[in-house]
């Protein structure tokens, strides 16, 4: 068995992490969505590095759930009878590295800051004013900005994945709203290659299909279950 | 060749941006809705 997980803000919703499309869905009036974007950044770059200074020191305040346990544990399940687990994640906070997996950001994470005249990057979630900007260490740019994946701007890892959604027999999509795009396709192709396929989330994800299992409920609440329903 | 990758996007029909191709050939039917592969995709 080679099973795949495909994780998306539901999970981390589950661990008080706000979401981009909370109940107000606005940030300071603004949809997130459009902070999150190069040409925002370029706009009014003090905007984006609060709202990304905000969302970095809130991961302080929020701790895996039992879905982000339940994935370590099925990892370490797999590897022990010589199975093996793919953790990918649209995600872009470190739960599930606290939980005890090694999870492959696509959309980039809060704990990173990247120099984009020098591409240097570096770990850092211990200075998060909001109000001040970080030098780059290496060339000295004097404005760092998160190594986030913005609307506009091509996914990571995505070779990787490819191989990894080409080689997988079980695939499961988990809190994913099926809306945010290339991680909305990748449903579809693991199903195209054979694999058996299941999705988790409140409702019915708008990429869901009659082959796939669907699993309504709260992350932290099914998919421990859901995860020994496809291991065992 | 040029292989296409979406760029990340909330539209319903994935947006799509060339970059540069790997060598070797692409799997026959890997032109679904993660990675578009053709020349026509682009001209659209």
């Amino acid at each position: 068995m080679h099973l795949v997980v495909m994780t998306g803000a539901g999970i981390s919703a589950d661990s008080g992490v706000r979401t981009f499309r909370d109940s107000q869905g606005l940030w300071e009036g603004q949809r997130p969505e459009d902070v999150a974007t190069p040409e925002a950044w370029a706009r009014d770059p003090a905007l984006v590095w609060r709202f990304y200074q905000e969302r970095r020191a809130q991961l302080a305040t929020v701790e895996p759930n039992p879905a982000h346990i339940a994935l370590a544990k099925t990892a370490a399940t797999l590897s022990a009878r010589g199975d093996r687990l793919t953790l990918i994640t649209q995600n872009v906070d470190d739960l599930h590295e606290r939980a005890g997996s090694e999870a492959i950001h696509m959309h980039g994470e809060l704990a990173v800051l990247r120099c984009e005249p020098c591409n240097q990057t570096v770990r850092d979630l211990e200075r998060t004013k909001a109000d001040e900007f970080l030098p780059c260490a290496s060339c000295g740019h004097g404005r760092l900005r998160p190594d986030i994946v913005w609307f506009g701007e091509v996914p990571f890892h995505l070779d990787e994945i490819q191989d990894k959604l080409l080689d997988c027999t079980h695939f499961a999509a988990i809190g994913t709203s099926g809306q945010v795009w290339p991680a909305a396709g990748m449903l579809q192709v693991a199903r195209d290659h054979g694999a058996v396929t299941y999705v988790q989330a409140l409702e019915l994800p708008a990429n869901a299909d009659a082959r796939d299992t669907f699993v309504a409920g709260r992350a932290a609440e099914v998919v421990p279950g859901l995860l020994q329903r496809i291991t065992e | 060749m040029t292989r296409m990758h979406t760029i990340l996007s909330l539209a319903i029909a994935p947006l799509a941006t060339a970059v540069p191709s790997h060598s070797g050939a692409l799997p026959g039917s890997w032109t679904g809705s993660l990675w578009h592969a053709t020349g026509d995709d682009l001209a659209k």
